[in-house]
């Protein structure tokens, strides 16, 4: 955590979708998995570092840690929020996910844990400054 | 249980996409039953509660993984596994190492009432045999 900076927080709405849903009617727990990169991609669009951009500055980010709490079920066609806040950005980069009903209900909770690799895989020990800049600014 | 990952199982990394280690552990899960002649969704089934996940390293197409599963703790209604996932051996080098682990807290349901439920003891003796 880098103190005394407020960190970045994003909220975006999303739709369980047919093809995310099992058999008991419910989004199947390794698709929440998804909705996080996905509220992920779209707060890395709206700093304007995307993935295309990290490859263009020769690192990635791959997950190395995520924890996830189901608390209530989210059904099929149900609107959902997911709350995205950035957690820590210097040696890893941490993301916490809160996932939301139209109504407040609180579906899940989740943590993600990512490091910086080069395209070749070594590991890089810091977040690039061009991604924590971005990150930073728009905090 | 074995799984080779396929090409639609990589992202566009060129390695196996996080999420998808998620089904290779579910699919090792229902192999427990499938194995024993028991389905996994009768009068109850299993629901994930919580996962604590540690992704060590990729995995890349044609690679032959192992998944480990492992009990942690038995209860009425709920139980842990620990879930392990080993690569087995690549096209490029021979090796064995652990890629993928994981903590997972599963609770059972009853089918028709969505509530908790006793797990019963013919899934118990195949938890308890792990």
């Amino acid at each position: 955590m880098i103190i005394g900076i407020k960190m970045l927080k994003q909220k975006y709405n999303f739709k369980a979708e047919f093809f995310d849903a099992d058999p008991m009617g419910v989004m199947w727990h390794g698709n929440y998995v998804k909705y996080l990169e996905m509220a992920h991609c779209r707060l890395l669009d709206g700093v304007n570092f995307n993935y295309i951009a990290m490859q263009k500055n020769s690192f990635a980010l791959p997950v190395i840690k995520m924890d996830l709490k189901y608390v209530n079920p989210i059904y099929f066609n149900d609107d959902f929020i997911v709350e995205i806040a950035l957690v820590e950005c210097d040696i890893t980069l941490k993301f916490s996910y809160i996932l939301w009903s139209k109504d407040n209900l609180l579906l899940c909770k989740a943590n993600t844990t990512q490091v910086a690799v080069t395209l070749e895989r070594e590991t890089l020990y810091a977040i690039p400054s061009p991604l924590k800049n971005a990150l930073l600014q728009k905090s | 249980m074995q799984i080779r990952v396929y090409y639609e199982d990589t992202d566009c990394g060129g390695i196996v996409y996080h999420a998808n280690y998620l089904k290779y552990c579910e699919r090792a899960r229902s192999a427990l039953f499938f194995e024993r002649g028991v389905s996994p969704l009768g009068e109850v089934g299993f629901v994930v509660k919580t996962m604590q996940i540690n992704f060590i390293a990729p995995a890349r197409l044609g690679d032959m993984l192992e998944v480990k599963t492992k009990l942690l703790k038995l209860q009425g209604a709920s139980l842990q596994l620990e879930q392990e996932i080993l690569l087995q051996e690549s096209f490029t080098k021979k090796k064995s190492k652990v890629v993928f682990k994981a903590q997972i807290t599963l609770a059972c349901l009853d089918s028709k009432t969505q509530r908790i439920a006793k797990i019963p003891q013919d899934m118990r003796s195949i938890f308890l045999n792990l």
